[in-house]
């Protein structure tokens, strides 16, 4: 058992003024996983993708009510965190092992709007993915390398485009651990996903959004600052070929070009089984 | 030696001897000096000023787009006619494009451990990619690939 991150995206087709329930993308749900529930789950950020201005809304009789709930405006084309992110000064909304959330926009009447979530698990039955924090990163970081890879989303509002991290560029040293504090994308969409066999499979992710580079470049470095906890994916470059970036856009598709910002890191700083599975409740993220 | 003429007031000043109100000089010297309406923020003919012909002051300043250049692509500066070439082209490749595969979640812990033991049992430090596959496909990981 042990920590994981997973981002989870869905879309909405020509919702208009409606609050829409958003189509989880293929494969994810907005229902939160099972898991031990003395440990925390945490809803780290969330940010949406809007053609035309709209609302997102989040609400689950879990959280502080059902009827409009964590309910903000969308703006049109910035893909803004509208929930918690890293600027947030670290306070987050909590979240309940099998709560389904209900996760509503609107927007245009002629478009596909699209949102995602970003969702912290302190302890996922059966899942673990490796994450530091900014001390062990601080500690064991060697060098700053960058991965650019070219991917092409699909149309439908689902997660495509999956390329390899080493796809464009195989330059990383061989059998050695990276962390990835963020990444950059060049055109706009809805969140930038990263699945890999050494985050558990699950997905980690950050906003789509050009204009805020300087937000989404050290992401995950940022967020472990922010909530003081290890959010900060690693993987292995022996695990290159099964690590993915992908991107989930609305209607328009599009060709993303995808900065991650990773720093290599000493070997064997991050040992196996040291992803930090919390050993308490806390009443916010540890 | 040629000897250097300094005036005691600039041209168009009211202390100078000659000062004649209807004098060009003495009207660009009141335009630039006489503020009926208290302190400027920036003198006359600055180019920030909001009197001065030709500033940009309410140009806006949205992300990626040049605002001397607002009919360029945002990001790219792409003239139209490259952005409509890019994205006739990208079209095209969109068509191609394939959903990201749904993988099942798994213990990256177990993984690892996993693969440190094969990589001391085969004596190698790194497994080849014939050797990293047979390692996912023994390990119960799926490796499906787009369009899956």
């Amino acid at each position: 058992m042990g920590r994981a991150i997973e981002c989870v995206a869905g879309f909405a087709t020509n919702p208009g003024a409606t609050l829409t329930t958003l189509t989880a993308s293929t494969g994810q749900s907005f229902t939160i996983r099972g898991t031990d529930t003395t440990k925390g789950t945490w809803l780290l950020s969330a940010f949406a993708f809007n053609a035309t201005a709209g609302e997102l809304r989040i609400t689950s009789p879990r959280l502080h009510d059902q009827v409009q709930g964590i309910r903000n405006r969308v703006t049109a084309a910035s893909v803004f965190p509208l929930v918690g992110g890293p600027v947030n000064d670290g306070f987050t909304q909590r979240l309940y092992a099998q709560d389904n959330l209900t996760v509503q926009l609107s927007g245009g009447a002629g478009e596909l709007d699209c949102a995602a979530l970003l969702i912290a698990y302190e302890d996922l039955a059966g899942v673990s993915g490796r994450f530091i924090d900014q001390p062990t990163l601080v500690k064991n970081g060697l060098n700053v390398v960058t991965a650019e890879v070219t991917v092409v989303g699909v149309a439908t509002g689902n997660f495509g485009g999956g390329v390899a991290i080493n796809s464009s560029f195989d330059n990383l040293i061989a059998n050695t651990d990276y962390a990835i504090l963020g990444g950059m994308t060049d055109t706009r969409g809805c969140a930038v996903g990263v699945t890999g066999v050494d985050l558990g499979n699950l997905r980690v992710g950050f906003p789509c959004e050009p204009s805020i580079r300087f937000l989404t470049q050290n992401w995950f470095q940022a967020l472990s600052m922010a909530y003081t906890a290890p959010y900060i994916p690693v993987f292995n470059s022996a695990n290159k070929t099964q690590t993915i970036i992908d991107v989930e856009t609305n209607g328009a598709g599009g060709t993303y070009t995808i900065n991650l910002q990773l720093v290599q890191l000493a070997p064997g700083s991050v040992p196996t089984g040291a992803t930090g599975a919390a050993t308490a409740a806390a009443a916010q993220p540890a | 030696m040629t000897s250097i003429v300094e005036d005691d007031f600039p041209q168009g000043h009211p202390k100078r001897c000659d000062y004649d109100p209807s004098s060009p000089a003495a009207k660009e010297w009141a335009r630039v000096n006489i503020h009926p309406k208290g302190e400027r923020d920036y003198p006359v003919d600055h180019p920030k000023a909001v009197d001065t012909k030709g500033n940009q002051n309410a140009v806006a300043i949205v992300p990626g787009v040049d605002p001397n250049h607002p009919e360029l692509e945002a990001f790219t500066g792409r003239t139209p006619a490259q952005a409509a070439a890019a994205a006739a082209v990208l079209q095209q490749a969109a068509k191609a494009a394939k959903e990201t595969p749904v993988r099942k979640p798994i213990d990256a812990d177990r993984f690892q451990l996993a693969l440190k033991a094969k990589c001391v049992e085969l004596g190698v430090r790194e497994l080849s990619a014939d050797q990293y596959t047979n390692f996912l496909r023994e390990m119960g990981v799926d490796t499906p690939q787009a369009g899956e």
